[in-house]
């Protein structure tokens, strides 16, 4: 007789239960299942369309600019703006790039680099055990985080939940005292992946995690993969366009031009293609780790090469957009994965919306990568706890975004 | 009650979109303090599967599930002080747009100290937690937003007419909102943000709640010193957008 095997998955940036369905020592199958529920679909009938980004934010607090901009995008093409002005194109890149850089510093600090450490003490570890243990830890976090926020707090006037885009550009844009303030921090932030990089490759870290080489195979070089050459990337999200009878507007992509057709997808659905598209890839647990440290660092060079761009510091921030029915959806890089924002307005209100988070993107895989760690553990003939304690990880490592995940009970 | 340095911490998530806990981390010198206290149970960000007693419980997130509900109460019988983090946790926040049963947590338990804010501002965040470990006390401030507003006083007298919500294109000038018939709930609200939203052209929506204790009141007041010439859906939407009207 099967059993479940309910356990709360913590170090996720909400926590989730994982039910596992266990015949006597055999772990059968893994299910996630979210413990909150929101319904941000619900709250926006009828809001005023200018008033979606800054509430769209609130779904969630580690990728609040992706939403933001995305749903301007899809806002702005649904009220006749075919363009944003050039200076908030400018602005709203510079500060996806900030958030990437934070939101990916979040994850491997919180989330990701424990599970390593772990191996190097024996023991479980988490970012209050290692900023005892390893005291240059929490100040490297705190370089790449306050590096991203500075950059956020200059556009928004904050780091937590900062006010940048809105339907029709954006709210302010950088001085040049900003940018100083900006630069000042860049050095430590630099300073600060290559400490990580070191550590990646460091003896005591991959000897002990080695243990488990199927695991922790240490990845070779990542490429980063653009879409314009990779149609199949958008996957998930062309399926459900298609289904929604959506047409999908490329918004700002990261590392190519804005508005281009060349948006270069992130998250955990470019990383497998990224390697080929083999199981194999996505289950390797640290190549997790390296891709997100690389997209680090080209970030922070973008950020460097993008606050010498005028269109940052002069010109109009924000047209005003006219009020009419009609409906659009924008599709944007958000640090977890492809996002996409979909209104219908009807004289001046949201009349409909749908909402695709990356890690609704990410569930399907997440869990069959879950359910393929069960099979091949199972096959090894691992410790039913060891099994549970690897899936764990392997969801957190792929994609710790529960609070995008329930951003709408209705559609789980 | 004051707890003393070295004491026990909680940090419940509640049904939210998690920017509170993680704004402990967004600043240096909060994470030089929250890295010295003994954390019981963070599932965020460390592997504790249940609440074990803890001497600070840090709540944030409204309570939409009844697993919430019990959960929170477990949280009060096991914690000697109870925090609520975040408007969300206060006040219901834009999770009690969404979910009409989702409820504040001092509508389910009895809380000791209230931080609100949609972020909880960094300043606040970091006065309580010095506060906390210092032995010290602390309050969120009574003064309203306009004390902190970059912009000019407001000239006009009673009754102020409003027509719109969002400010009119031309309206970059340094002058009160309220001067430009745009609806601006700073007047009713908290200060301690740093007037951010502002500062950035955007009028106050509220999101601190009440400088006293109840909004509803508060906020019956104010409107009824102004001339509104909107449609009542939208004012309701606009004074609602954080706090839902009557709750507290």
């Amino acid at each position: 007789m099967s059993v479940r095997i309910v356990r709360v998955l913590t170090r996720v940036e909400s926590p989730a239960e994982v039910v596992f369905h266990v015949r006597g020592e055999e772990v059968e199958r893994v299910e996630l299942k979210p413990m909150h529920c929101r319904r941000v679909e619900h709250a926006l009938a009828g809001l005023p369309a200018e008033a979606v980004p800054a509430y769209v934010s609130r779904i969630c607090g580690l990728c609040p600019i992706a939403h933001q901009i995305a749903s301007s995008h899809a806002i702005e093409a649904a009220l006749g703006l075919e363009r944003p002005p050039e200076a908030a194109l400018a602005v709203r890149k510079l500060a996806l790039l900030a958030e990437h850089i934070k939101s990916h510093t979040l994850h491997l600090f919180l989330h990701a680099l424990p599970e390593l450490f772990s191996y190097a003490y024996n023991s479980p570890q988490d970012v209050f055990t290692l900023s005892k243990a390893e005291r240059e830890y929490p100040k490297r976090m705190g370089a790449l985080i306050a590096f991203s926020d500075r950059v956020l707090a200059e556009l928004g006037g904050r780091g937590v939940i900062p006010m940048i885009s809105a339907a029709g550009g954006v709210y302010s844009r950088l001085t040049a005292a900003s940018r100083d303030k900006i630069e000042k921090r860049l050095k430590q932030a630099k300073a600060a992946v290559d400490w990580v990089r070191d550590l990646l490759y460091s003896r005591r870290l991959l000897d002990k995690a080695m243990v488990d080489k199927e695991l922790y195979d240490l990845p070779e070089r990542i490429k980063l993969v653009t879409s314009a050459s990779r149609e199949e990337l958008w996957g998930e999200v062309k399926v459900y366009a298609a289904e929604q009878e959506l047409k999908l507007i490329p918004a700002v992509s990261l590392l190519s031009e804005d508005y281009s057709r060349e948006a270069l997808l992130t998250g955990p659905a470019a990383r497998y293609l990224a390697r080929g598209g083999s199981i194999h890839g996505v289950m390797n647990l640290l190549s997790h780790i390296r891709i997100r440290l690389d997209e680090v660092k080209a970030c922070i060079d973008a950020v460097e090469k993008a606050l010498n761009e005028p269109r940052l510091y002069h010109g109009v921030l924000r047209e005003r957009l006219k009020v009419s029915d009609s409906q659009e959806a924008a599709a944007l890089e958000a640090p977890r994965g492809t996002l996409v924002h979909y209104y219908r307005i009807k004289r001046g209100a949201i009349a409909e919306s749908r909402i695709l988070t990356p890690t609704m993107i990410n569930m399907s895989t997440m869990i069959m990568v879950a359910n393929r760690l069960v099979e091949l553990a199972s096959d090894l003939a691992f410790p039913r706890d060891y099994i549970i304690g690897k899936t764990m990880a392997a969801i957190r490592l792929f994609d710790p975004c529960i609070s995008c995940l329930y951003h709408t009970v209705e559609q789980l | 009650m004051r707890v003393e340095y070295g004491e026990r911490w909680a940090v419940i998530q509640l049904s939210g979109c998690s920017g509170c806990p993680s704004a402990v981390f967004s600043s240096p010198v909060l994470q030089d303090l929250v890295y010295s206290m003994p954390v019981a149970y963070f599932p965020m960000v460390t592997d504790s599967q249940r609440v074990l007693s803890a001497d600070i419980a840090v709540v944030s997130g409204a309570v939409c599930k009844r697993a919430e509900e019990e959960l929170l109460k477990r949280v009060r019988e096991s914690c000697s002080k109870l925090v609520a983090l975040g408007t969300c946790a206060v006040y219901g926040g834009v999770v009690s747009r969404e979910v009409e049963s989702a409820k504040a947590v001092p509508e389910v338990v009895e809380v000791d100290q209230v931080i609100p804010g949609c972020p909880p501002p960094e300043k606040l965040v970091g006065e309580f937690l010095i506060a906390e470990v210092s032995g010290g006390e602390f309050r969120l401030p009574s003064y309203n937003v306009c004390k902190e507003c970059p912009r000019a006083p407001l000239r006009r007298k009673p009754p102020i007419r409003v027509r719109y919500l969002e400010p009119p294109e031309e309206l970059q000038a340094k002058a009160c909102f309220l001067d430009h018939e745009t609806l601006c709930l700073g007047p009713v609200t908290r200060g301690g943000c740093g007037a951010v939203c502002i500062e950035l052209g955007v009028p106050c929506h509220g999101c601190l709640g009440p400088p006293a204790k109840s909004y509803t009141s508060q906020l019956a007041n104010f409107l009824s010193i102004l001339d509104i010439q909107l449609e009542k859906s939208k004012l309701m939407q606009f004074v609602s957008r954080y706090i839902r009207v009557g709750v507290l």
